[in-house]
Parts: structure tokens; sequence; C-alpha cells
């Protein structure tokens, strides 16, 4: 029996690991296959209108939201919907700017726009907060909620409506996400690969192997009975919507992700205002993770696993595996490649990795219509520019969780104007 | 080692193979369509020949069908485009013609509802320039596109050739379940400015509210002298709500004196808490006579803003609908009209100070009951300050203008048992109500008042 070298020891390290990533590798390529599939169902396939549109209401929860809001009211009130089927609640949540004005001087020209102004000493409490306060007022039994600075294309929420009542068994209907600022400079190229592929892969790939999809935050419908059942938002969340979906999904409920139904968000522009966004989610879903990990075996449904590990696995796990993958790319370079500390083999491996990863992009950007010389250079920049932050990311996160144990608290967005989004291009 | 870097080449390798073949097919079929359109090209120069001799028409003929037999349609539609500018109408007929039988038609028509972005407006512009009626057709349908710049070119080019046909259809298309494609049929009915005029006048008899309030606010946008004959009876008359308001937005751009007293009028009496607030927003956005006296008593007629919800001693205000949305429209006013935000505050207070606060407590909350949101509370309210007596006949003067005809009668005959000559003025108001129950509280009311006055100039 050969002894435990060091040498060995530490190749096997690296081999599980490699192990390891791989099966969240194939699992990925799986999702994508079927997230492609998908996207050739979702054109040919769409439910019929309905006789009689129900109602929407529509919450938009707003702090400080002057330079986006009248934008985004515009592209609220020209959805293509029904007009006495329609409402749109603004939630004003004790903003310091001109937002409550802007929103005023609309609602003297439309009925549908209304206002819910909570008060200083109520407000600043985050999103879920203010949607639990504006649902009070809505008075129709589907509701809808979009962000401020959104701008969902005319069709969106009739689509949205379509598919969520063509099936008793949904929810929630989710709409895709585009970005709206893409071309602006490469932080908003990556953002956009990323949201692309997130959507494509894990949205349309969940939807059509598990059928759950998870709640984006934003360009979604929800039955009004759905919401009650599972007691509203949850106002402690900071990742609202990946916590609601868990608790919908253990009531019984699926979630369905209609790709046609988009709306338009510009997305931050730069580093510092990235990473803020960026915490936030991690540590909103690193929440979700500590709320639901225990009861894993006591849920419900095993596809709630589904939403939990896949929390575990972008904040927790991949990001271990990218610090891994990294030390072997750069060690690999450093000692060599005829000889040194990391076998040929596993350099192979990663290098298969990367390709996979690089294909699987690509495939999303050809869904999508995006698949341009320069984004496919982007893609391969992305690889060892922007997935690298994530490390950063979810250091810093566990940092503030674990070692400092801070409070979580919203922290908002800094807003970039822009214009209202054309659709088609 | 060498198996990564094998691995990796033989991608690279392939991938730059994959891109050569497409790449050399794009320039194949680049080359085969330059070649067809310079053959259509050609032929399709035939068709400008004038048609003056035998000769020439039997030329033209044969041009056309070999046009028609050429196996490229998108190149003999790009070809024959060109010859669409011509004045000559034999020669546009003839290009229309081959069209037709090329079924280019049918390509710029899917285009319109498929293509690309560039496809969309190419497939427009070349049907604007065909102009005939099943060309118009088809661009109607574009004009409920999802991006509001086709939609436009398509109203655009549905307008340039035959506006009386542009306009009937156009006109048409005000009801159409697909609102956008209303509402930009609507914009390219402004754009046609006074040859649109008849036909949107027709919408005002539609059986749609949305054809109606379109066809107002288009007639409001392109404006003139008979507006303000069409409009005005719209504001009493009109069943929809939305159309009255919009009545209200156009007749606010036309006639100053004549509009603000109607939308006066509104802001005081319609039923509709939106067409009232909206007429407040109207009388301070036109900066009428007197705007900010007529927004200071609105904001005397509704209870002050109590808070919809409570949560730790922090109250939440819902401004959702009904009177709480008219209130916020005349603060928004009273805003816009350059008042601060403490003289809005300070206005709110003494509009909200009780009525008759110096008469006795049952008198004051009799008093606030005519603030009060339900219109039963108001009417109530009313028929207890006909015991107070003579201090009252001034708010319910006040009064008359309820939105409600029930409190409207209520109040008349209020001020009937009061006999006060100081509340003839508001009785007189209340013979022109629309209500007849009202016209005949009022007349029986004013009989009431004048024979008690006559009685107390008889006894002193």
């Amino acid at each position: 029996m050969s002894a435990l070298t060091p040498q060995l020891l530490r190749d096997l390290l690296l081999g599980l690991c490699l192990i390891g990533a791989w099966a969240v590798i194939g699992f990925q390529v799986v999702l994508t296959i079927a997230g492609y599939l998908y996207s050739r169902e979702a054109r040919r396939t769409r439910p019929p209108e309905p006789e009689h549109w129900p109602g929407v209401s529509i919450l938009v929860p707003a702090y400080n939201e002057e330079i986006v809001m009248a934008g985004t009211i515009e592209s609220l009130l020209h959805l293509d919907y029904p007009r006495d089927k329609m409402e749109i609640i603004v939630i004003d949540d004790s903003s310091t700017d001109r937002t409550r004005r802007v929103i005023e001087h609309i609602m003297a020209t439309d009925r549908r726009l209304k206002l819910v102004a909570i008060p200083p000493g109520l407000g600043g409490r985050g999103k879920s907060h203010a949607l639990n306060q504006g649902v009070r007022y809505a008075r129709h039994e589907i509701i809808a909620v979009y962000d401020a600075d959104n701008s969902p294309e005319p069709q969106s929420l009739r689509m949205l409506v379509a598919e969520l009542i063509a099936d008793e068994r949904l929810a929630a209907a989710v709409g895709k996400v585009r970005t709206l600022n893409r071309e602006t400079n490469l932080l908003t190229r990556c953002v956009n690969i990323e949201f692309i592929s997130f959507q494509w892969i894990i949205q349309a790939g969940r939807w059509r192997v598990f059928g759950l999809a998870s709640l984006p935050g934003t360009n979604y419908v929800i039955r009004r009975e759905a919401l009650e059942r599972a007691g509203g938002w949850d106002a402690g969340a900071i990742a609202d919507d990946a916590e609601l979906t868990v608790r919908l999904a253990q009531e019984g409920y699926h979630i369905k992700f209609v790709p046609y139904a988009v709306t338009w968000e510009p997305e931050p522009q730069h580093w510092g205002v990235w990473l803020r966004q960026r915490l936030r989610w991690a540590r909103g879903g690193t929440y979700v993770v500590r709320k639901f990990l225990p009861r894993l075996r006591r849920l419900r449904r095993r596809q709630l696993a589904l939403e939990v590990l896949h929390l575990v696995t972008i904040y927790h796990l991949f990001f271990v595996l990218l610090i891994l993958s990294d030390l072997i790319f750069v060690s690999g370079l450093l000692a060599g490649m005829a000889a040194g500390p990391v076998r040929s083999p596993l350099f192979a491996l990663w290098a298969l990795a990367l390709a996979i990863f690089l294909l699987q992009l690509a495939i999303t950007l050809a869904i999508e219509g995006e698949n341009t010389p320069a984004n496919l250079l982007v893609t391969i920049a992305m690889y060892f520019t922007y997935c690298q932050m994530w490390v950063y990311v979810c250091a810093k996160a566990h940092y503030l969780d674990v070692v400092r144990q801070e409070r979580l608290r919203w922290d908002k967005t800094v807003r970039v104007a822009h214009p209202v989004r054309r659709a088609g291009r | 080692m060498d198996s990564g870097y094998d691995l990796l080449r033989s991608i690279a390798i392939f991938l730059a193979g994959l891109m050569g073949a497409g790449l050399g097919l794009r320039l194949f079929l680049r080359w085969r369509y330059s070649t067809s359109l310079a053959r259509a090209r050609s032929i399709a120069a035939r068709l400008r020949q004038p048609a003056t001799s035998l000769a020439a028409v039997e030329d033209r003929s044969a041009a056309i069908e070999e046009l028609i037999d050429l196996p490229d349609p998108r190149a003999v539609a790009a070809a024959v485009r060109e010859v669409l500018g011509e004045y000559d109408d034999t020669i546009r007929s003839a290009a229309i013609e081959v069209l037709r039988q090329t079924r280019a038609l049918e390509i710029w028509r899917r285009d319109l509802r498929k293509g690309s972005y560039r496809a969309k407006l190419a497939a427009i512009q070349a049907l604007g320039e065909v102009g005939d009626e099943r060309a118009v057709d088809e661009l109607l349908e574009a004009l409920g596109d999802d991006d509001p710049d086709i939609a436009r070119a398509a109203a655009h080019a549905v307008s340039a050739r035959d506006a009386d046909y542009a306009c009937d259809r156009l006109a048409e298309a005000l009801c159409s379940p697909n609102r956008r494609l209303a509402e930009t049929a609507a914009a390219a009915l402004v754009h046609l400015g006074d040859e649109a005029v008849d036909c949107l006048v027709g919408q005002l008899a539609s059986l749609s509210p949305q054809a109606r309030r379109l066809a107002v606010e288009s007639l409001g946008s392109i404006g003139g002298e008979k507006l303000t004959d069409l409009l005005l009876p719209l504001l009493a008359t009109e069943p929809d709500a939305e159309v009255r308001a919009a009545a209200a937005v156009a007749l606010s751009r036309v006639d100053g004196a004549m509009a603000a007293n109607e939308i006066l009028r509104l802001s005081r009496s319609d039923p509709d808490w939106f067409v009232r607030a909206r007429a407040y927003s109207l009388l301070a956005e036109m900066g009428a006579e007197g705007a900010a006296g007529h927004l200071l008593e609105g904001l005397a007629l509704f209870e002050p803003e109590l808070p919809s919800f409570s949560e730790n001693g922090h109250d939440v205000e819902a401004f959702t609908e009904g009177p709480r949305r008219v209130r916020r429209a005349i603060v928004a006013g009273l805003r816009l009209l350059g008042f601060s935000e403490d003289d809005v505050a300070a206005a709110a207070r003494t509009a909200s100070a009780p009525l008759l606060g110096e008469e006795s407590d049952e008198a004051a909350a009799a008093a606030a009951l005519l603030r009060h949101h339900d219109a039963a509370q108001r009417a109530d309210g009313a028929r207890r300050l006909a015991e107070v007596g003579r201090p009252a006949a001034e708010v319910l003067s006040f009064a008359v203008h309820d939105p409600d005809p029930v409190v409207r009668a209520e109040v008349a005959r209020s001020l009937g048992k009061i006999g006060s000559r100081d509340s003839l003025p508001a009785l007189a108001d209340c013979l022109k109500d629309p209500d007849a129950g009202v016209r005949l509280a009022a007349t029986t009311a004013l009989r009431a008042v004048v024979t008690r006055e006559a009685a107390r100039e008889l006894t002193e």
C-alpha cells in the first residue's frame, strides 16, 4: 500500500473539489438543455386569451425614486390591459425627495394611479414591509409587482395574467427581466449576460424540469389568495422574492416562467453600486438558507429543497469551488505545463469546465438573439473578471453575517436616469 | 498537459471552421441577391417607358411577366419599389400589379408581423408607397405594434396617401380592443388635422366609451372653432366619467372664460369623484380667474384627511379614490397656484374648522356631517341644520352644490324651513338643477321663503 504523501493528499482534495464542481456543472448543463427546449416550446404554445380579464392591482414600492418614477408610471399606464380592470398603487416608503410630488402630479390625470404614503416613523423597513402595507389597499384578486425603475413592455401584463389563470396550480407567473443600459460599459454588458443566462438556465430550466421557477422581485403576478395563504411578504427578508418562493412552494403551488413577458430595468453602472446590490442579494440568500435549511427534511415538497440548495450552491458552495478552480489555474500557470504540483488531467478538466461554461452562456445569448461578437468576447473575459468578484461578495457576506453578525438592513440601489424602453430593439 | 492543450486547440479549430463556413454561406447568399436585384432593376426600367405606342404597351406587359417569373421575390419587390415613385398612374398601376402577383405584399405583411425592427420599418415604407386600400389594411394592423416607433411609422404611412379612406379606417380603429392600436390611430387622426374632424365627430356617438374618449381627446388636440359647441353638451350628457373628464381637458385648452365656468360647475356637481378632481386640477392649471377661491371653497367641502390605517401610532395615508382623491387634487392645485406648504396647511386647517362652532355643539355636529363621505350622513346633517335656524342658512347655501341629488333636495327643503331671504340665490340655483326632485324641493322651498318673508313684513 503506497504511503499517503502530501502530494497525493492535495490531489485527492483537489479531485474531490473538482467532482463537486462537476456535479454542479452537470446539473447546470441539464438545466441549460431544458431551458433551450423550453425556449422553443414557449414560442409555439401560448394560452388563449380569457373572455373576461380579471382585475389586477399593480404594486410599486418606491423610496426616493424621483429620477425614474415618471418614466415607470408612464410605462405602467401604457400596459395593454383593460383600463377598468387595472389599478396601480405606488407605495411611497417615506421618500425624502420629490417622489410623492411626481406621483400626485400624474394622479391628477389618471384615476388608475393611487398612492399609499407610509410616514417616516413607519417607513424605511424595506421592500417587503412596503408591499405588505400596499396590498391592504389592493382591490383585485391578482397582484402584480414591479420595481420603481422598470419599463414593462405593453403586452407583458396580459401575457402573465393569461398564463396564471390558464393553470390553477400556479401561484405566480414571472416574466423576464432585461437590462436597459446593457451597452453603457463593460460592467453592464456583464450584468446583461448574467441576467440572460440566469433566466434561460435557472428560471426556464427549473420550470421545464421541476415546474418551479423563482420569483424575481419584479415583473411577476401572484394570486392574492396564494399570497395570503403563504402569509404575505416576510418583512425580515431582504431577498423577499426567494423567501416567498419557498413558502409558496410549501403550500403546494407552482411558479411559471413566462419568457415573452418582458420588463426592462437599468442595472448598476458602477462597481461600488453593483457590489452593494450583490451583497444585499448574498445576505438575503443566506437568510433564506438559514431559515429553511434546518427544516429541509420536513419540507412538504422535495422541490423546495431545490430552491434552498440552489441558494446554498450559489452563495456558499460554488464560491468555494471558484476559489479552488482559481488556485488550479494559477498554480498550473506558475508551475509550468510539463512538470509541477498539478497533474495534467486536472487542468484539462478545468479547461473543459470553462469551455462548457462559455458554451452555456453562448447558447443562452443565442436564444435571446444577443450572440454578437462583442458579447461572446465579453463572455470569455467575464470568467476571469466579473465572476471572480463573486468571491469578494460572498466572502464579505459571510464576514458580515458570521463574524460581525451585523443586522440585515435594506440597502437601496442607486438609480440612474434612463429613457423609457423601446420594445423590439 | 499536452492533452489539455490539444483539446483546446481542437475546439478552437472547430469553432473557426464553423465561423468560416457561416461567413462563406452569407457571402454566397448576398452575391445571389445582388445578381437578382440587378436583373430585376434592368427589367423594371422598362416599366418606366411611356406607353405611347402599341409596341411600348406590349413591351411593358412583357416586362411585367418577366418580373413575375423571376425567382427572388424580394429582389423584385426592391426593384419595383423604386418605380412606385413615378407620377404616371399607369406606371404605378403596373408596378402594383407586379407586387401583387409576386407575393411582395405578403412578404411585407410577414415582415410587418414578425420581422426585425429594420424589416418592419422597410415594410411600412414599402406599403405606404403602394398606398392602395389593401396596403392600408395591412398597415392598420401595425398600428398596434409593441414598438411605438413602428406604430407611429405605420400611422404616418396610412395617412400619407388616401386621406379619406384612411380617416374612415382610422376612426373605426378607435374602438379596437387593442388599446395601443386605438391610441395610435387617434394620434394618426390628430396628424391628419381638419380632414379628420368629421370622422372624429362621428365617433362621439360610438357605443364604445374608449372610442368616444379618444375622439374627444383627438378633437381637443386638433382644436378649432366648432370644438366648444361639440364638447360642451358632453359635460352634462355623457354617461362615461372618463369621457367627461377628457371633454373638460379639451375645453380647458380652447375657450377660457366659458370653459372655466363649466369646469367649475363640474368640480362641484359631477357625480364622479375623478371628474371633480380633474376639474379642480384644470382650474388650477388654467389659472382661471378666482381659481384659488374656488379651490379653497372646495377644500371646505371634504372632511379632513383622516389616516387610512394606523400602526404603532404612525398613520398610513391612502389616496385611492373618492373624496380623499378630490381633496388631494385640490391641495395639489393650490400648490400649483403658488400656495406654499404652510399656506396650504393653514387653508386646510381653516377649512377643517368646525362650522357653526360658535353655536351649540349640536349645530357644529350637524354642520360637520355636511362633509361626511357618505351621502346619507350629509342628508341627515342638512335635515338637522334646519332646526338650527337662520345661522345655518349660509352653511346650507354652500351645500346646494353637493354631488348627490338626495342631499341637494334635503338642503333645499331645509332652506325652505329656515325661510331666510339670504338663501334665495342658492334656491334660485337649485331651480336649474338637472335633478327633478331637487327642482321640486327648491320650488316648494322658494314658495315657503317668500311666504314667510311676506308674513314677517306684514307683522313688522
